[in-house]
């Protein structure tokens, strides 16, 4: 015989599929989402869409304008800088290099700094105060600052944009993660799970570690935004991204020269810069306003 | 005539799945120097009552009543800004956690001079003073044994007991017509409570305050207070003399309430099951129609679908289709 | 004589404060509290904030190291820090069923748990014995996919009371498991845990300061005042012939503030 089923409800929410809930009916977050998505289709196949090469120069049409101003093509649909290379090209190819640099290198601090985090949250007394204490120090530093320290150590040059910027974003993993575990320490159920037998490591990836993932990805979401806006203003100092490379805050120091004449060499990949930003803190912010609820 | 006289008062919440009546078609009668005590579990919508005679609820909710009159005004139609002088000065409310009711950050002291009003008819040179001695007044008369010391205080430093006194001066101290006790002692040990209670009960008979209580805690009130009305889940179930309604209760959930408290009579065994109802109040989005009881009531019978009018009987109300109108008989009832 | 089910000697537990001039400063909390449970019988320890009886009832479940006394249970003594040994004999029920529960985890999970941890189960015989204690408490087996915030705190007490029982442990403190429930919910839990001493033959420590249900529920009771145990009789004696005279002023500021018109 059939159980009959006596609570009307089909499908028992759980707290993630309440905070999807919560986020999907906030509209900026969604137009957030879909830019996000939409840029990470962009990383994987600007190569293959982008009209010309990155590095193709063509001499017949320098500093050609955007394809709404009178003068320009439709070919050259974003205009062309002083070199003659396509922008709207040279765009597609940095979204690569920017954008998903930036993705690569979060990934790699929230690795680690999720170990050390969570190491040094779970433990107690003098040894994670020493920890925690060490690792405020290096939280002092802005990141801007330690990347520039790196990369003048190491050189110039995109591989050294991402040791420097990487170190400069595991403190701050390491420190949301340190005091996220230590606040759900204090909390019962805790306790009561400590009393039901569990040793360390149970308690941890059961009991801490699902009130803790959404802190976890509030703090992903600001530093991807984090880590763009740093590898921009490196290409930017010319200590990244070295010419000929598409990033684009190095082709923003490269239009500087022609700003008078050819604005459009600079706007353009700073308004890149500003979509891709404003897009992760759209639904970065989405997610902070949807799991506020739940904490309740 | 009545202090407050509240008539068929629905509350309304708009929720995503329509209009929820959170309260429906309560009515509550306050005469002048009486305690009166307002008891319902959790959900029955006792502090929303309370909120709602202050006016301090938002836009979101709707309040409807046939009549809801303050010693002869009509607060439906009053303002907010004549809704805020009520407030002020003739109804006074007191709640649930005192030591965070008081800002942390400034003395008890100054908190007390910044509730009370300055007396107009003391020329102002002189006014400071008048009101710092007039709070220390208060303070020594809610039972603070140093009021002096206490004014330099910090909340942080007071325990419970000390900070809902403060409290109580505080709404007292501009001599209120009536005072709204919202769970005042939901955290504190006996000792603290009986001396809270015993202030409120000295407030009442001096000062000629009368008090409004609400709680959950059906032994406290019935000690304490001299009418009550006992709500469920929103709708009143049976109002009148406490002394009267406990000897002989109409309403089968009054009774089922009183059973609750073990009597060490001989008459239940020990470690006997308590006599209770079974199931427990229903959420807000799965109200019964009707009398909301119904569910749950050892009477319910077909016509409980529904609502019951208020009816009465001298002094007593209650809302039953089935009341008991015979003494008490020792049934080994449910549970 | 059989061997008493729990036994307790001269437990006692002090705090560290701070130091004064290089010294130690402690505070006592416990002194010297001895007493013995049963088979099936109802302890309850009664004192006013701040006589120790929630430390007490710590040290017992193992939440809490004591500082000294011994443990005996069935005759062997129990070690301080081993809490796999004791979370199959002793499990308690906390004040606050709202912050007890994992607000993450879905009722089924929570009740898995402590299988998980002790046992070596397979996931049909854990889920199968989830469902039957479910059952036991007067729950749906549609609850185990529920999450905390969708049931009522009665509800969440009767989660509270399953989690205690996975382990089919012997004894059950209740830490102030009562006082934040309302009237006829907490009937209905007093209800239950009756029921479950009878079928189970579980002993049950009560900790609380409401002297009207505990004289219900409970043969014995021991009285703490700072950390002393000042009277520890049978429920019967206590009441109608108290020795000690806080005991008598405790009684008697109950049964003044508790007393009808």
């Amino acid at each position: 015989m059939p159980r009959i089923k006596i609570y009307q409800e089909d499908h028992i929410a759980s707290p993630m599929w309440r905070m999807w809930q919560t986020f999907s009916a906030n509209p900026f977050a969604v137009i957030g989402l879909w830019a996000v998505i939409f840029l990470l289709i962009l990383t994987i196949f600007a190569p293959f869409i982008a009209p010309y090469s990155a590095q193709m120069q063509d001499q017949q049409v320098l500093l050609l304008p955007p394809s709404w101003d009178p003068a320009g093509t439709v070919e050259h649909f974003l205009g062309t800088d002083d070199l003659g290379r396509d922008i709207f090209s040279r765009i597609l190819h940095g979204v690569q290099l920017t954008f998903g640099m930036s993705l690569l290198i979060v990934a790699v601090s929230l690795f680690f700094g999720f170990i050390i985090g969570s190491l040094s949250g779970m433990m107690r007394g003098i040894k994670s105060s020493i920890l925690g204490h060490l690792l405020d120090a290096l939280l002092s530093i802005p990141s801007l600052l330690m990347a520039i320290l790196v990369v003048a150590v190491m050189g110039p040059g995109l591989n050294n944009v991402f040791w420097g910027v990487g170190i400069a974003m595991v403190p701050q993993f390491v420190r949301v993660i340190h005091q996220a575990i230590h606040e759900e320490q204090q909390k019962q159920y805790v306790t009561a799970a400590k009393l039901d037998g569990a040793n360390a490591v149970e308690i941890f990836w059961y009991v801490i570690m699902p009130n803790v993932w959404d802190v976890v990805i509030i703090q992903v979401t600001m530093a991807i935004s984090a880590a763009i806006l740093d590898i921009a203003a490196l290409g930017f100092l010319n200590l990244g991204a070295q010419a000929p490379s598409p990033e684009w805050g190095a082709m923003v120091a490269q239009g500087l020269d022609n700003l008078l004449l050819a604005p459009w060499t600079v706007t353009i990949p700073g308004v890149a810069i500003l979509f891709t930003v404003l897009s992760v803190n759209l639904v970065g912010d989405g997610l902070r306003s949807a799991l506020a609820p739940i904490r309740n | 005539m009545p202090l407050l006289d509240i008539r068929n008062l629905t509350i309304e919440l708009e929720t995503p799945e329509g209009i929820v009546k959170v309260l429906e078609k309560v009515s509550l009668t306050i005469n002048a120097g009486e305690i009166h005590g307002l008891v319902g579990e959790s959900g029955s919508g006792r502090s929303l009552m309370a909120k709602a005679i202050l006016g301090v609820l938002g836009p979101n909710w709707n309040i409807i009543a046939d009549r809801m009159m303050w010693d002869g005004k009509n607060l439906l139609e009053m303002n907010a800004k004549q809704r805020r002088c009520l407030m002020g000065s003739e109804i006074a409310m007191i709640f649930q956690d005192p030591s965070g009711s008081l800002d942390p950050v400034k003395t008890i002291g100054s908190q007390l001079i910044e509730a009370m009003v300055p007396n107009k008819k003391i020329p102002f040179w002189r006014r400071g003073h008048h009101t710092y001695l007039k709070a220390q007044k208060w303070l020594h008369k809610v039972g603070i044994k140093k009021p002096k010391q206490l004014m330099k205080c910090y909340p942080w430093e007071l325990s419970e007991g000390e900070c809902q006194k403060v409290m109580i001066a505080m709404a007292v101290a501009n001599h209120p017509k009536l005072l709204i006790a919202d769970e005042p002692t939901n955290s504190m040990e006996l000792n603290t409570q009986a001396q809270i209670f015993r202030l409120l009960s000295q407030l009442n008979q001096l000062q000629n305050v009368s008090i409004l209580l609400v709680s959950h805690e059906l032994e406290t009130m019935v000690h304490w207070c001299d009418n009550l009305t006992i709500l469920y889940s929103g709708q009143v179930m049976e109002s009148g003399p406490v002394n009267e309604m406990v000897a002989m209760p109409y309403h089968p959930y009054t009774r089922a309430l009183l059973k609750n408290l073990p009597d060490h009579t001989e008459k239940m065994r020990h470690k006997a099951k308590l006599p209770t109802l079974q199931g427990s109040a229903p959420s807000l989005q799965h109200l019964p129609a009707g009398c909301r009881l119904g569910p749950r009531c050892p009477e319910a019978q077909r016509t409980c679908v529904k609502q019951p009018k208020l009816e009465h009987i001298k002094n007593r109300y209650f809302a039953c289709h089935f009341p008991y109108k015979s003494e008490q008989e020792d049934d080994d009832a449910i549970a | 004589m059989t061997m008493p089910l729990l036994k307790v000697t001269g437990l006692s537990k002090q705090y560290l404060t701070g130091y004064q001039r290089f010294k130690p400063q402690y505070y006592q909390a416990l002194s010297s509290v001895s007493f013995e449970l049963e088979r099936g019988e109802t302890l309850a320890i009664v004192g006013t904030v701040g006589s120790g009886k929630s430390t007490l009832a710590r040290i017992l479940v193992g939440a809490e190291q004591r500082s000294g006394g011994e443990i005996f249970f069935e005759g062997t003594g129990l070690e301080k820090r081993n809490l796999k040994q004791r979370c199959r004999l002793i499990r308690m029920i906390f004040q606050d069923p709202t912050t007890s529960l994992n607000p993450r985890l879905s009722i089924g999970n929570l009740l898995n748990e402590p299988l998980r941890f002790n046992t070596q189960l397979d996931s049909n015989e854990r889920k199968a014995l989830v469902i039957d204690t479910l059952r036991k408490v007067g729950l749906l087996p549609e609850h185990a996919d529920f999450y905390p915030h969708m049931i009522s705190e009665g509800q969440k007490q009767r989660v509270a009371v399953a989690r205690a029982l996975m382990l089919n442990p012997k004894i059950i403190i209740a830490d102030e498991a009562l006082t934040a429930l309302d009237l006829s919910v907490r009937s209905q839990i007093i209800n239950l845990l009756l029921k479950l001493q009878k079928e189970m033959g579980l002993s049950y420590i009560f900790v609380s300061h409401n002297l009207n249900i505990l004289r219900h529920v409970s043969d014995k009771i021991i009285v703490l005042q700072n950390g002393h145990m000042v009277e520890k009789t049978t429920t019967e004696a206590l009441f109608t012939s108290p020795q000690h005279e806080y005991t008598q002023r405790l009684i008697k500021e109950q049964s003044q503030f508790m007393q009808k018109r």
